[in-house]
Order: structure tokens, then C-alpha cells, then sequence
């Protein structure tokens, strides 16, 4: 397992592995950093949206006159005069609603003003008579035939390859994995047991809202300035949308507070850009205000999860059959590939020979789920994990002896075909978490009869979308520092250090010497998104070949003025030196004595696409390969539940995670310090109520994320083990880590009362009525 | 109605006009440019738009404008000396408090707040005093951390590790 | 989102404030700390011509203790939770006020503007009701007094005249022997609207029986509420488990909560019925 050359690398290094300080951070507590929110243009105008009230209408009429009328409107804008769709799976948006809303909060009026104040007056002058239409909230209702159908044109709406709706029907992807023969599996089983798990709403409460700008050129060209994840989905999403090429749209990433997988694809962008083309060249900025995220952003998959598995006495797991359900609400944004992620991590790191997965994305008349941190992931693992220990508690089987009895290792086989042959350290971080957090100790009680405790673990595997690539543009000034082009975008998760790492410790610099441009699809090159835990491992990679391949053209000039030829010369600390020799120059005096000393650069350009990946097959999910890695994380989770209120306070939980080498320690923990607390939010106070399509608390006074005073001591804690692919053995660390945390304090809360929750949030009320049931 | 107000910004005297109807954060935001006051959720729950006015932590959000006349008001941009972070944001820096960083500005405040009046705050009256400031990215244990490093950093007092 | 467009008066003295209350009547909105007028005003539930401040009338900021305490209606929570003079008569409210929102909620959220708006919710509310308080309302017509019981009239209404003002709040020196409890029981995060609030105080004989008692509940009815079945119960008896299961019974039968967030309506009065008799308890127990 361990590759002692990358452990070496790792020893030896300048930057990588090492405490470095992330390079926004004096912008950041002075309070200069600009994020999208401060983005102000010259002539800049302001957007304001009117939304439909109903989650199912037919538009019978707009009446913009008296809005168009007042002073300061310089645009209104109505679906009728946009023919265009978006969408990132399958193009089924409207830019604003056209004839027909399909969730409550849908837009259907855009107005541009001189000032946002009168934006917002104008909307209130904007009359829209509806007709309601029948509707359907329930997805699995929405599956059934009669349900009014939200998108009788699904069969005709442009999509990606991979992803295939059912005509005539809710159904926006229907995802599958085969893999041996599930019926004789469950013959086979000595028990087979079947049990329903829930997810709920919830909201990435970026503390940052969507927010973006658009200007339009002359001659068309649209220029997008957007607080957003990836930069070139938003270019290819854009372009084919408006049917422009692609080099006339171009996307800014600007600094942003926050992502967490909600502003991965197009939201507040196809409107601004409608509005843009109206205003003679003025630029457009639309920022959501916070109840506008709650309804007309996107949010995590509510997901009806039915497992049955089957088992051997022991506890050998033989065969598995999942059919999960995704509410994706109105549009599908990224609800296929969601669902269809969340189908891959079905059977957690376990071997299970025998697997039959049917995930479904539907529509309702509901908010749109999107991409969330974890992309379907964590709805698996809550019922894997949850179902884990409740097979153990039957068979009377250890809850960790059940785990490791059937833990994935090197050379055994995913459900998707694919043989693990390298950085398998799930068994690792269960040995791990054990260990730290005393598992075997029982917690000491609180004196209190009332209150008791009690402790739970989960563990959990999640890959990443494979194959998808990277490319980077290093850039030598003649001074011998470097400018590294790159589109990943740093949400606060780090990755602009820690590619100034990988170039520092390739190149062979001090950080200081390596800057970092912003994010921008006219000048960095293509990055397929940050997301998916990929940017270390893709980018870093990219970075590593820019590198290399800069240092390679430094040794074509560096030879010639050596007096020696190109094969006896190399890279290294910073310049070029003969192969076994003392006789070296630096970067500086080999541009300079190049191209003179008034100046020139020497660039590096770097690709990465995973090797050998191939996407699975569309009928059976399978494929010899299908992540550039897998990662591993187990959490235990020690909680404290009231028997009287049914609330509970989790006490402590230990992550130990295997995300490959860790080349920037102090990010790393942070990752997964605000992941668990992420993960807890969802686990204990989060859900955003729907109700008939209405979203009922639309405001951070009603909808609660974990403050100050939530938060339970964490312990982060890596395995590390290599990945012969990884920058320097890395892999990737972001989404697993809220993954573990819900069914880990379940499974505590479990130990603690012998009262099972299987639906999320664990509201207080839902433990008190676990603990009635466990008295009947 | 609009009228004119005098107040102090970051030690600086103003003077600008102000329509009756405008709350502190707009206009230090889109009047003044000072955009450190970052815009979160308009209804003084998040906190990401605290500042001091005289001294005292508010939400510029619910502030009036025409309320801070003849006041003192202090921003993240006023927590420097210049180019030089003060003993709570060179904490920040180091302990890994800031990720995204559009909380900081109003940690910060609310930290600074917290510490002109308890120099020497335990772990638990840190996270009380930050219960308002919501974050999305840390979970707040290095935040925690960053405040009590520099409370140790600016008061000289010894204070237990945090135990998160 | 920016706010509509208003007139902003902030008189000095309480006798030009109620001038501008008359005299701009149904168009005018009073503002004391700001936090919920502002939002009220953000969201358009309330389009006022004139926004009238309480914020610069300092004889309002005033907290006294000369037998009975007042507490002027804008001083802030925070005030009161430092305040020698609260901590010496009525500590409760003081531990009321802490509870409400966050730091710089409490240093800008004032009593009067909290209990004028009369919401379920309110923190300080319930412990008003438990210490027997009354609201002094300054009118055309002087001043006049009425017990809290008889100020919170019905979802975000008082008995507040249109042409008054509420001055300050009144707290009558508790009997000695009293013990007073608080609590405020929220489901989901350290900082939320509760699911129920509790306040109350108990006067014990040297006996350790209960002579009176006074129970205040919040969030489970459309207004804050006094338990007085439940109080009736534990008049006269000594604090047994029996008792005790009672009244806390009693006082759950004495809500009429609504479903939300913070939890559904069954659970609401059961947590009544749990932190009551909590409460009760740990005074018995004492």
C-alpha cells in the first residue's frame, strides 16, 4: 500500500505536506477581498425578479406597462421573448417561465433599473394573472401514471449522452446497476431484510447568494462575471443555450463566499443575460436575496431510499437491491447525474457480488434540487450505514465486526465492475477511528437517569465523476517567477494554495514566487468544474505536467548556453544544471541571455485526464473503471439523547478520512471540521419545509444551520494512503467529509436508547416517537 | 426625506447625504465603498454585516443611517493599522480561520467586541459572544481558536487550549 | 433589499414623541430598537409615511430600583442583562433578556419594542408574566398602568392605545422566599425561536410548601400566556412528585400552539408539560 517513493517526495518537500497559510487570508480579514456581492461595474444597472406564487400555473397574461413606465426601468424582460433552454444534463429551463410555472418561486418577470430600489418598486408594478394547474409534490406519486406530467416535451429536450428520461412520463433519468444475479442472491441469503431510509430539503446556506453580472457586446459577445463554481460549464451551458460560439461567451469567476456544489451550474445567469441584451451595452447585476436562495436556487435531493439487502448468518453481505427515488422538483438541473452518483455509492465500501440498483430522478411541482456537497452520496450513506447497523443488531453481530467482515480491499470489485488496484484505506480509517476514539470504552454516564449516552459509527466511499480533465498554463516571468492559469475556482476550500504548493515544490521556488490568476475562460484553460473532490487530483496533476513541461522548454534554451546537448541537461532548484555536473544556470540568466534583458516569458501548458477511465454502461453501470480514485472515511459519533425531549447533543465525533496524501495539512482538517459540522446540520436541525410546493421557512431565522454553541469537539484524523495516479499520492477529501456523520450519530443515538430514526433531519420529535415504539 | 449626517467612519470624520429610508449597510456599502461589510441575509440573523457603532457590536443591517448621526462606527476596514492586521486578524490568519471568508469581517467585529470587554474569555463565553455570526465553511473551531490565540496574544493572560 | 421609502423623526423628549404619534397617527410606525420594524418594513408587511424613534428620549433608557424596578421601555436587553439594579430585584429577566437572539441583537433589541409586538416568541415575555410586571403607558391623558396579563391582546396586538406610548415596564420586589426559574427549550439550534418558553416564580412557606406561584409560557399559544390553572394547583401545596406532575399537566393543557419549524403542536405541549415540571422540580429539590 505504501509507495515509498511518494512518502520520500513528501520528506524532502519545500511546500507540499507542509503548514502553509492560505494566500487570501490578509485580503480576507481586511475586508478587501471582492467577492461577486462587491462586483460594481461603470453604468452598471440592477436586476430584480418577479417569482411565480404557485407551484403549478398556466401564465394567462403579463402586464408590464405601468413597470415599464416608471423612471429608472431600463429593461423588463418575460419568457415569451427568450426561445431559449439550459441545463447541464438536459436542456429543459426556460430563461424565465414561458406560458407555464412549474414550482413556486419559478421567475417570470426580469426587470433592470438604475438603482436596485427601483427594481424592486417596479416588480411591484408587474401584474400577472395564472391559472392554477393541477399538481404533484410526491415524487413516487409523480411516478405513477395519471400524475400530471411537468414536461410533456421531455423527449424532445437536448441531453448529454449518459442520461436518457422516459417520455411521457416525470421520470428525468432512470439509472441502473447489474451486476450478478440479485434473486439468487437473496435465495442465497440466509436473511434478507428491507428497510425504507428518508432525506430531507436542504439548502447550502452559502453565506455568500448567487450572484452574477452580464454585459453584452455589439456584436453579441457576452461577457458573464459570476460567483461561481466552474467557469466553463457556465461557457458551454451559456453557448449552447443562445446557440453563440463559444469564444464570444466569456465567464469570470469572481471571488465568492461559498459554494458547497450550489453554483455549479446556471441559475441567476440566463436571466441577467436576457436583461443585458436590452440595455444598449450597460452591464446587469442580479444578486439573490437570502429568501431567493431558500426558493430559487437550487437545493440538496430530498431521496426515498428502499434497501433490501440479503445476508449470510455471519453477517456476509450477498446480494443488495436498491430503488431510491430523487425529488429534483421543477427542472432537472443536476438531478440526473445526482441520482445517478448516488446509485454508484449504493453498496458502501463493501463486496456484495449480487446488486441490482434502479435510481430515479423525478420531477414535482417542488423546488429544483441541484448538486450538493457529496452529489447524492450522503443520501446512500445514510441508508447504507444506517441499514449496516441494524442488520448487525438483528443478527446480534458487532457493528464494527459486521463492517469489517465485509469492507472492500485492494483487488476486490466495486458494483460497477471495476477492480481497486491502488489507495484502498477504508479499512484503515475504520481501524483508525476505533482506535481514537476508544471505541471499546463505554462513555461514561450522566448521573442523570434521564439523559443517557451512547456511540455509533459509519463509514462510506464515494468517487469521482471519471473521466472529466484538467489543463493549466504556467508562465515564467524573466525574473524566474511564475503566473500558474488555472480555472479551478477557490470556494474557500483552499485549492488556489494549494496548487502554488505543487507548482513551488515542482519548480522547485519559494511560494512567494508562485501567483495564482483568477479564473477566467478567456485567458485560463478548460477545467471541467471544482467539484466532485476532483480539483486536487485533476488539476494538481495538470499542474504537475504545466510544470514539466515548462522545465522542458527551460532545458531547450538552457542547453545551447550550457555548450552541451538537451539530453545532459535538467531541471532543478529553480533553473537548469548538467546532468551530473556543477554547471548550472537559473531560470533568470537563461531567459535573459536568451531573449535580452527587456524581457520575455517561457510558458508550460498540462493536461490531465484520468487514465483508462470509461464510463459506465447506460443499461448496467458497469465499467472496468470508473473513478480516477475512490475515498474513504469513517466517523464515530458519541451523543447524549434526553429522554424526555428526544434532543440531541452530540458530544464528539472522531473522521478519519483517506483522501490519499495530504499536501496542506491546515486545509485538510478545515475540510473536514466544516464538513462534520455541515453533515450535523443535515443530521439534526436542517430541512427546509415544503409545503405544497411552498416553502415555508425561507430565512436563516427559520431555517437553522449549526451556530457556535452546536458544535462538538472534532477529531480529524488521515490515513493517507497514496495514489500511484495522485499529485504526490493525492486524492480528494471535500465531500466525504459530511457524509459518514448522519448515520454515525443514528447509529449512537441507536446504542444509546435502542430508538432507530430512519429519516433525516433526527428531530427531537422523531427520537421521542422511536423511543415510544421501542415500548410497544 | 433626505438629510445630511456627520458621523465618525474608522476614525474618519464623513459627511454625506443620506435619504431617511437608508440603513447603515447600504450606505457603507454602495455609498462609501466600504464593501468589508459583507450582505448576507438582511434580517440580522447571520451577522456577516456587524459592526461597532460607538463601540458597540450592531447589525448594519437593521441599523438606520440617520440613527448613527453624530456616532462612531467601525468597520473590518478600520481594524488595521494601515498595512499592519491587528492581534485578532493576524489570529485569524493563522489558525486556518478563514476559508470562503465572507463571515470574517463579521467574526472579526463581533470578536473584537467580545474581547474590548472580556480581554480573557473562556472557550465557552468565545462561542456564546459568536453564537450570532454564522459560518458555513469551518465549523468554527479554528475561528474559536484564532479568538482565544489572540486573546492570549493581546491580554497576556494564560487560557486553556481549546479542546475543539 | 432596501427599505420604501419613509419620513424619520426622532424627537427627544417623550411628550414630542407622543405629539408625533398623534398627530401622524395610523402613518406612523414607532421604532425602538429597530429590529423588527426594519424587517417588517423590508418584507413590505408595513409601508409607514413616518418612522417615529424612541431612540433619543434617554429618560427611557432608564433602569431603577426604588422598592419596585423599572425598567425604562428602550433600554436594551443587554442593558438589562448588566444592569446591578436588575440583578438585585428581578434576576429572572435579566436571564430572560440573555436569551434573546445573539450579542449584537441584544445590544440593539430594547424590552419595549419586544413586547410590543407582542409575539408568541418573545423571550423576556413569559418572565414578565411570571413576575407579575406592568406596562406604563404614557398617553394624551398621562400615565396609566395595566398588568402584562391584560397588555398581550391577541397574535401581535396590545392594549397599546394608537395615540400611547409604552414608557416602561414595572417589576414589583418579589416576596422573600421566592424562587424563580427560566428556560427557553429550542429544538433545533443554540440560536432560534424557542419551542417553548418557561418562566416562573415560586414562593415557598418555611415549611417548603408552595403558597403562590405564577407560571409564564411562550411560543405555544397565539400570545405569550400565564398558566393560572397551574398555578392555581400548586397554591397551598407542598411540591410533591404529584403535585408537581399535575400543574406541569395543567399548565400543557393551557396551550394552543401551532405547528412550524421549531416543532408540531403535540410536541410543543409536551415539552411544556417536561420543562414545567423540570422546572418545578429543581425548585422543590432546592
Amino acid at each position: 500500500m505504501n509507495d515509498s517513493s511518494t512518502s520520500e517526495l513528501v520528506q524532502r518537500s519545500r511546500a507540499v505536506g507542509r503548514e502553509v497559510r492560505r494566500g487570501d487570508a490578509a485580503e480576507k480579514v481586511t475586508g478587501r477581498y471582492a467577492y461577486g456581492m462587491d462586483l460594481a461595474l461603470p453604468g452598471m444597472l440592477h436586476a430584480k425578479v418577479l417569482r411565480s406564487p404557485y407551484p403549478h400555473a398556466r401564465i394567462v397574461s403579463i402586464d408590464t406597462s405601468r413597470a415599464r413606465a416608471l423612471a429608472g426601468v431600463r429593461a423588463v424582460v418575460t419568457g415569451d421573448e427568450l426561445p431559449w433552454l439550459f441545463g447541464s444534463a438536459l436542456r429543459d429551463e426556460p430563461f424565465l417561465a414561458r406560458g407555464r410555472v412549474r414550482y413556486a418561486g419559478e421567475p417570470v418577470v426580469a426587470i433592470a433599473a438604475t438603482t436596485e430600489e427601483i427594481a424592486r418598486e417596479a416588480i411591484d408594478l408587474v401584474d400577472v394573472e395564472y391559472e392554477e394547474l393541477p399538481a404533484v409534490f410526491d415524487p413516487i406519486e409523480a411516478m405513477e401514471p395519471g400524475a400530471p406530467v411537468l414536461h410533456p416535451d421531455l423527449g424532445s429536450y437536448a441531453m448529454e449522452g449518459y442520461y436518457g428520461g422516459v417520455d411521457g412520463t416525470n421520470i428525468a433519468n432512470h439509472a441502473k446497476i447489474r451486476r450478478g444475479d440479485v434473486e439468487q442472491g437473496f435465495r442465497d441469503s440466509d436473511f434478507v431484510f428491507e428497510d425504507v431510509f428518508t432525506t430531507q430539503y436542504v439548502q447550502h446556506c452559502s453565506m455568500e447568494a448567487h450572484v452574477c453580472a452580464a454585459q453584452v457586446a455589439v456584436d453579441g459577445s457576452v461577457t458573464v462575471w459570476s460567483s461561481c463554481q466552474s467557469p466553463y460549464n457556465f461557457v458551454r451551458d451559456l453557448s449552447n443555450a443562445l446557440g453563440l460560439p463559444y469564444n464570444r461567451v466569456r465567464v469570470i469567476a469572481t471571488g465568492i463566499g461559498g459554494a458547497f456544489g450550489g453554483k455549479m451550474y446556471l441559475r441567476t445567469e440566463p436571466l441577467t443575460v436576457a436583461l443585458a441584451m436590452r440595455t444598449q451595452g450597460r452591464p446587469v447585476k442580479y444578486a439573490h436575496t437570502r429568501d431567493e436562495e431558500f426558493i430559487g436556487a437550487v437545493v440538496k435531493h430530498p431521496a426515498h431510499l428502499k434497501f433490501k439487502t440479503g445476508v449470510k448468518r455471519d453477517g456476509t453481505i450477498v446480494a443488495r437491491q436498491i430503488t431510491s427515488v430523487f425529488n429534483t422538483g421543477g427542472y432537472a438541473d443536476a438531478g440526473p447525474q445526482v441520482a445517478r452518483n448516488s446509485a454508484f455509492s449504493g453498496t458502501g465500501p463493501y463486496r456484495i457480488p449480487n446488486v441490482r440498483i434502479d435510481s430515479y430522478c423525478v420531477y414535482t411541482n417542488n423546488p429544483i434540487g441541484g448538486a450538493f456537497r457529496g452529489f447524492g452520496v450522503p443520501q446512500a450513506t445514510w441508508a447504507h450505514e444506517s441499514q449496516m447497523d441494524m442488520i448487525a443488531h438483528r443478527l446480534g453481530i458487532d457493528p464494527v465486526e459486521i463492517r469489517r467482515r465485509n469492507l472492500m480491499d485492494l483487488g476486490d470489485s466495486t458494483s460497477t465492475g471495476e477492480v481497486l488496484v491502488t489507495s484502498v484505506g477504508v479499512r484503515q480509517t475504520l481501524e483508525r477511528a476505533i482506535e481514537a476514539s476508544s471505541y471499546r470504552t463505554p462513555l461514561a454516564p450522566t448521573g442523570d437517569p434521564r439523559v443517557v449516552r451512547g456511540r455509533g459509527l459509519a463509514t462510506m466511499h464515494k468517487l469521482t465523476n471519471s473521466p472529466t480533465h484538467s489543463t493549466a498554463f504556467v508562465k515564467m516571468h524573466q525574473d524566474g517567477t511564475v503566473v500558474l492559469l488555472s480555472s479551478s475556482v477557490d470556494l474557500g476550500q483552499g485549492i488556489a494554495t494549494v496548487l502554488r504548493q505543487i507548482v513551488a515544490e515542482r519548480l522547485g521556488l519559494a511560494l512567494e514566487h508562485v501567483s495564482i490568476a483568477p479564473p477566467d475562460s478567456h485567458y485560463s484553460p478548460y477545467d471541467q468544474s471544482t467539484s466532485g473532490s476532483r480539483s486536487v487530483f485533476h488539476m494538481g496533476n495538470a499542474v504537475l505536467a504545466a510544470c514539466a513541461d515548462l522545465a522542458r522548454r527551460l532545458c531547450a534554451h538552457a542547453a545551447p548556453l550550457l555548450g552541451v546537448g538537451v539530453e545532459r541537461v535538467e531541471y532543478r532548484d529553480g533553473g537548469v544544471g548538467v546532468v551530473g555536473g556543477d554547471r548550472f544556470l537559473t531560470a533568470k540568466a537563461i531567459i535573459e541571455k536568451t531573449f535580452g534583458t527587456r524581457g520575455c516569458t517561457v510558458h508550460g501548458e498540462g493536461r490531465f485526464t484520468p487514465p483508462n477511465t470509461v464510463p459506465p454502461d447506460k443499461d448496467t453501470g458497469q465499467t472496468p473503471k470508473m473513478s480516477a480514485f475512490w475515498m474513504y472515511a469513517t466517523h464515530v459519533a458519541d451523543v447524549e439523547v434526553d429522554l424526555d425531549t428526544g434532543r440531541v447533543k452530540v458530544l464528539k465525533v472522531v473522521a478519519v478520512h483517506d483522501a490519499g496524501t495530504i499536501i496542506n495539512p491546515e486545509g485538510a482538517v478545515g475540510q473536514v471540521e466544516g464538513g462534520v459540522v455541515q453533515g450535523l446540520g443535515a443530521t439534526l436541525c436542517e430541512e427546509m419545509l415544503v409545503a405544497d410546493g411552498i416553502v415555508t421557512n425561507a430565512s436563516f431565522a427559520e431555517y437553522k444551520i449549526p451556530t457556535s454553541l452546536d458544535v462538538p469537539e472534532i477529531v480529524s484524523l488521515f490515513v493517507e494512503a497514496p495514489h500511484a495516479e495522485g499529485p504526490y499520492g493525492a486524492k480528494g477529501l471535500s465531500e466525504p467529509a459530511l457524509a459518514p456523520t448522519a448515520p454515525a450519530v443514528a447509529n449512537a443515538i441507536y446504542n444509546a436508547t435502542g430508538a432507530r430514526v430512519t429519516s433525516l433531519p433526527i428531530t427531537p420529535e422523531k427520537v421521542l416517537a422511536a423511543l415510544a415504539a421501542t415500548r410497544r | 426625506m433626505t438629510r445630511h449626517l456627520s458621523m465618525s467612519i474608522n476614525g474618519e470624520p464623513h459627511e454625506f447625504d443620506a435619504a431617511d429610508h437608508r440603513t447603515l449597510i447600504e450606505v457603507l456599502r454602495d455609498d462609501l465603498a466600504l464593501t468589508g461589510t459583507k450582505d448576507a441575509c438582511r434580517q440580522g440573523v447571520c451577522g456577516s454585516c456587524t459592526v461597532l457603532v460607538d463601540g458597540v457590536a450592531v447589525r448594519s443591517c437593521l441599523m438606520l443611517a440617520a440613527r448613527c448621526q453624530g456616532k462612531s462606527v467601525t468597520t473590518v476596514e478600520g481594524l488595521a493599522a494601515g498595512d499592519r492586521l491587528s492581534a485578532l486578524q493576524q489570529a485569524f490568519v493563522e489558525a486556518g480561520a478563514v476559508q470562503c471568508g465572507y463571515c470574517t469581517s463579521g467574526m472579526l467585529i463581533a470578536a473584537t467586541a467580545l474581547l474590548e470587554s472580556n480581554p480573557s474569555p473562556t472557550e465557552v463565553e468565545v462561542r456564546a459572544a459568536l453564537v450570532g455570526n454564522l459560518c458555513r465553511c469551518t465549523g468554527y473551531a479554528p475561528i474559536v481558536r484564532a479568538v482565544l490565540a489572540a486573546s492570549r496574544a493581546g491580554a497576556g493572560h494564560p487560557v486553556a487550549a481549546v479542546g475543539s | 433589499m432596501s427599505l420604501p421609502r419613509f419620513e424619520y423623526r426622532a424627537p427627544g423628549t417623550l411628550a414630542d414623541a407622543l405629539a408625533v404619534r398623534r398627530e401622524a397617527g395610523e402613518d406612523a410606525l414607532v421604532m425602538a430598537g429597530g429590529l423588527t420594524t426594519v424587517i417588517l418594513m423590508r418584507e413590505r408587511l408595513a409601508r409607514p409615511r413616518l418612522v417615529l424613534s424612541l431612540s433619543e428620549i434617554e429618560a427611557l433608557r432608564r433602569i431603577e430600583a426604588n422598592g419596585a424596578l423599572s425598567i425604562g421601555a428602550m433600554a436594551t436587553h443587554a442593558e438589562i442583562v448588566r444592569s446591578p439594579a436588575v440583578a438585585a430585584v428581578a434576576p429572572l429577566i435579566a436571564e430572560a433578556c440573555g436569551h434573546v437572539g445573539s450579542p449584537a441583537i441584544r445590544n440593539m433589541g430594547t424590552l419595549g419594542g419586544n413586547v410590543c409586538h407582542a409575539d408568541s416568541a418573545s423571550d423576556p415575555a413569559p418572565a414578565l408574566l411570571a413576575l407579575d410586571a406592568e406596562a406604563v403607558i404614557a398617553g394624551p391623558r398621562g400615565e396609566r398602568r395595566l398588568p402584562m396579563t391584560g397588555f398581550f391582546q391577541g397574535t401581535l396586538t396590545t392594549a397599546l392605545g394608537g395615540d400611547e406610548l409604552l414608557a416602561a415596564i414595572r417589576i414589583p420586589r418579589p416576596a422573600a422566599g421566592t424562587a424563580s426559574r427560566f428556560v427557553k427549550y429550542t429544538a433545533t439550534t443554540a440560536e432560534a425561536f424557542a419551542t417553548v418558553t418557561v418562566a416562573m416564580t415560586v414562593v415557598k412557606d418555611a415549611a417548603g410548601a408552595c403558597r403562590s406561584a405564577r407560571i409564564g409560557l411562550g411560543s405555544v399559544a397565539s400570545t405569550p400566556i400565564r398558566a393560572t390553572a397551574a398555578e392555581s394547583l400548586l397554591a397551598g401545596r407542598r411540591l410533591t412528585r404529584e403535585a408537581i406532575d399535575e400543574a406541569a399537566r395543567a399548565a400543557a393543557d393551557a396551550t394552543s400552539p401551532s405547528s412550524n419549524n421549531q416543532g408540531s403542536a403535540g410536541y410543543r405541549r409536551e415539552m411544556t408539560r417536561v420543562w414545567v415540571r423540570r422546572l418545578l422540580e429543581d425548585i422543590a429539590a432546592r
